[in-house]
């Protein structure tokens, strides 16, 4: 009984205990993106292989990309998968993504790793971007050690490495060119690996071709092959060797140089044709049975920069421009002339006939009616000599002119041309100008009336 | 020596010296076509390829170049390389029916069914494409344009002659509008929507400028698109069929070289 009540007591207080284990270890996680950066290897030789790991450990739904850092010091040649687990703490769920980039070091001495960055925002309408930074991280690099190093070793740091060469055709010509392939393939810094050195005799051309590179990751190592290609053209006829081709690369994982050589490759170099060269180029080739036709390659010059052709494009239309402007500035002048000619018709009607005050006889009255029609040419900007006497007072009559101011004109026409058949010599007309001028002032006003 | 013998020798010296200049490089070249035709009739196709590859790194612009060189990558079986050759010759020969035939076998050969252009500016950039080079189009387009513009003069300059040039104006102007919309619209997508070839094995097409974003699609070698934008080292690009996406930079080539 006294067990019992022990128990009883004991239970509730074992029960407080365990809730507060529990509360102490559950801490929920506080920053929302928290970054981790680190290297496999602190003190790596130049060109040997690292890795740089990055975690981003966050609890947003869509965590945003990070930007890894520039790397400077190092060689960038790729990044292996990205990896991404969620784990529960304390009821929030936490994604922890690893991206790793795969990095080779360019020269001896320290070398830090500046942060990554990463731009985020929990709202991105209502809240600015936050930049969160990884922490540095300092990579102490090797040289590789030169004192025994081959003569062959070009900076090649790995394991294994594997070489062979190819070539595009064993017999050919004399003078005709060879193509020459040497292809490395292995695991280590094949990107940055310079051309081989090729140890032909000293009296072959050589030219150096486009070198062509492939890689892969390979569990956590970058992999790839790179192919140098050459065009040899071998001297002498017969048959002529293309040597083993010795390449030496640094093995990272047992501190030794190694050496590895190529196959030797015969070549058998026939006679040349001798035909013109010129003849062979221009027409297209014969070719064996079975293969393709060529054409003949008829043009052998440069290309010709032919952009400024296009600036005669403008010319028409600067052409239709520059006479539109041309028939606008000719018509222009010429309806000012008709205006001037059309606003001093008075003013040389009144000059014309203070001449003919002066003039006496049938002189006087010809002049007056040629003023009268100089008028009225000038009105109607047309030749005067081709109006008569019906043709102004139709016209006038057509301007809405006052009947009385028409029947004024023709009356002082028909007495200028009475006056002409019966002149009076004795003095000028000066009542038939007055009468006249007052009839043009007349018609003049009508006409700026209207 | 006089003057004037000094003069003369300098003048033939001004004029002779660009000629043998000239001439050594033709000598050369004609010396590289020779050996790779050579080389591509014994069945040495990849010294041929390099040979023809030199000669294009030296600035020699032929059709025959771009042909043979696409004949002998062809025959090695890279058929985007080939296509991609076979295209840029057609920019100089689009009526050669041979080089019609091989473009044809390669498309057949290629893993990517493509029907026509359907978007509406790339179909009216390339409708006379295989009639036509540009060069061509623009200098019958010119004709016309000169043709119209000198009667659009002659009708200004001479009032008399307008009723009866009205006419011909008017269908001068409708074909010359036709021309301009035909050279303008091939010019802009030579320029901004460039043609080209997928020229390695397999590429993969995504949503984004990324390799993390989705994976659309996948494009085989010599399957044929047009790059419109560039954006870090990728592409995005446009199929025939008005699909969009983008692919890493390196594994298409312009056909404009």
């Amino acid at each position: 009984m006294r067990r019992l009540f022990l128990m009883l007591c004991l239970l509730p207080m074992l029960f407080l205990m365990t809730q507060r284990v529990g509360a102490q270890e559950c801490v929920p996680p506080v920053d929302t993106i928290r970054l981790n950066a680190s290297v496999d290897l602190t003190a790596p030789y130049v060109g040997e292989q690292i890795i740089y790991t990055i975690q981003i450990e966050n609890t947003l739904e869509n965590p945003p990309s990070f930007d890894p850092p520039p790397f400077e010091g190092m060689w960038r040649a790729g990044r292996l998968e990205i990896t991404t687990s969620v784990a529960d703490v304390c009821g929030v769920k936490v994604s922890v993504t690893t991206s790793q980039y795969i990095l080779f070091p360019l020269r001896p001495g320290e070398i830090v790793i500046p942060p990554g960055t990463l731009d985020f925002s929990l709202n991105p309408v209502f809240e600015a971007r936050t930049r969160v930074l990884s922490n540095e991280v300092m990579v102490n690099v090797l040289p590789v050690p030169q004192l025994d190093a081959p003569d062959s070793f070009g900076g090649l740091v790995g394991y294994p490495f594997f070489i062979d060469t190819t070539v595009g055709r064993t017999s050919a010509r004399a003078g005709d060119p060879i193509s020459l392939r040497v292809k490395v393939e292995g695991s280590g810094n094949i990107e940055q690996m310079p051309p081989p050195q090729l140890p032909l005799p000293e009296n072959w051309r050589i030219y150096q071709q486009q070198s062509d590179l492939a890689t892969a990751t390979e569990g956590e190592s970058l992999v790839g092959s790179k192919t140098f290609e050459w065009l040899v053209v071998p001297e002498g006829t017969g048959a002529v060797e293309i040597p083993s081709i010795e390449l030496s690369y640094y093995d990272n994982n047992t501190g030794i140089f190694r050496t590895i050589f190529s196959e030797p490759i015969t070549l058998d170099i026939l006679p040349s044709e001798n035909l013109p060269e010129a003849e062979v180029a221009a027409v297209a080739p014969e070719v064996e049975a079975g293969l393709p036709a060529l054409r003949p390659i008829a043009s052998v010059t440069g290309r010709q920069n032919t952009a400024w052709l296009w600036w005669f494009w403008l010319l028409p239309p600067l052409v239709l421009m520059g006479s539109a402007g041309y028939r606008w500035q000719t018509s222009r002048a010429a309806r000012q002339a008709v205006r001037r000619r059309q606003s001093g018709a008075l003013r040389t009607a009144k000059t014309n006939l203070s001449a003919v005050t002066r003039q006496r006889g049938d002189r006087a009255y010809k002049d007056l009616i040629m003023a009268v029609l100089t008028y009225f040419g000038d009105r109607w900007n047309t030749d005067a000599l081709a109006l008569d006497q019906n043709e102004i007072a139709s016209r006038l009559l057509d301007e809405d002119v006052d009947d009385e101011i028409v029947q004024q004109i023709i009356t002082c026409m028909r007495g200028a041309e009475e006056g002409r058949y019966a002149p009076d010599d004795s003095s000028p007309p000066r009542a038939l100008v007055k009468q006249t001028l007052m009839a043009l002032i007349a018609v003049d006003a009508a006409g700026n009336a209207r | 020596m006089t003057m004037r013998a000094a003069f003369m020798t300098l003048v033939a010296a001004l004029i002779l010296l660009p000629v043998a200049a000239v001439r050594a490089q033709f000598g050369d070249t004609t010396e590289v076509i020779a050996s790779a035709n050579r080389a591509y009739a014994s069945g040495d196709f990849e010294t041929a390829i390099s040979l023809y590859e030199s000669l294009l790194a030296e600035g020699v612009s032929d059709a025959g170049v771009y042909f043979n060189l696409a004949t002998g990558y062809q025959q090695v079986g890279q058929n985007g390389l080939a296509l991609l050759n076979y295209r840029r010759a057609q920019r100089f020969i689009p009526r050669d029916s041979l080089l019609s035939v091989r473009v044809a076998e390669i498309q057949n050969e290629r893993q990517n069914v493509q029907a026509d252009e359907t978007v509406i500016i790339d179909r009216l950039g390339t409708i006379v494409s295989p009639v036509m080079t540009t060069g061509e189009l623009a200098a019958l387009s010119f004709t016309v344009w000169l043709l119209w513009f000198g009667l659009g003069t002659a009708s200004v300059l001479m009032p008399m002659l307008r009723v009866t040039l009205r006419p011909v104006l008017i269908v001068a102007g409708v074909v010359m509008l036709g021309l301009v919309v035909l050279l303008g619209s091939r010019l802009y997508v030579d320029a901004y929507r460039p043609a080209a070839v997928v020229t390695v094995e397999r590429v993969a097409v995504f949503s984004g400028p990324d390799e993390r974003y989705l994976e659309m699609f996948t494009l085989s070698e010599a399957a044929e698109l047009r790059v419109v934008v560039q954006e870090g080292g990728y592409l995005r690009i446009v199929l025939p069929d008005g699909r969009q996406g983008w692919v890493q930079q390196g594994t298409i080539t312009l056909v404009r070289s």
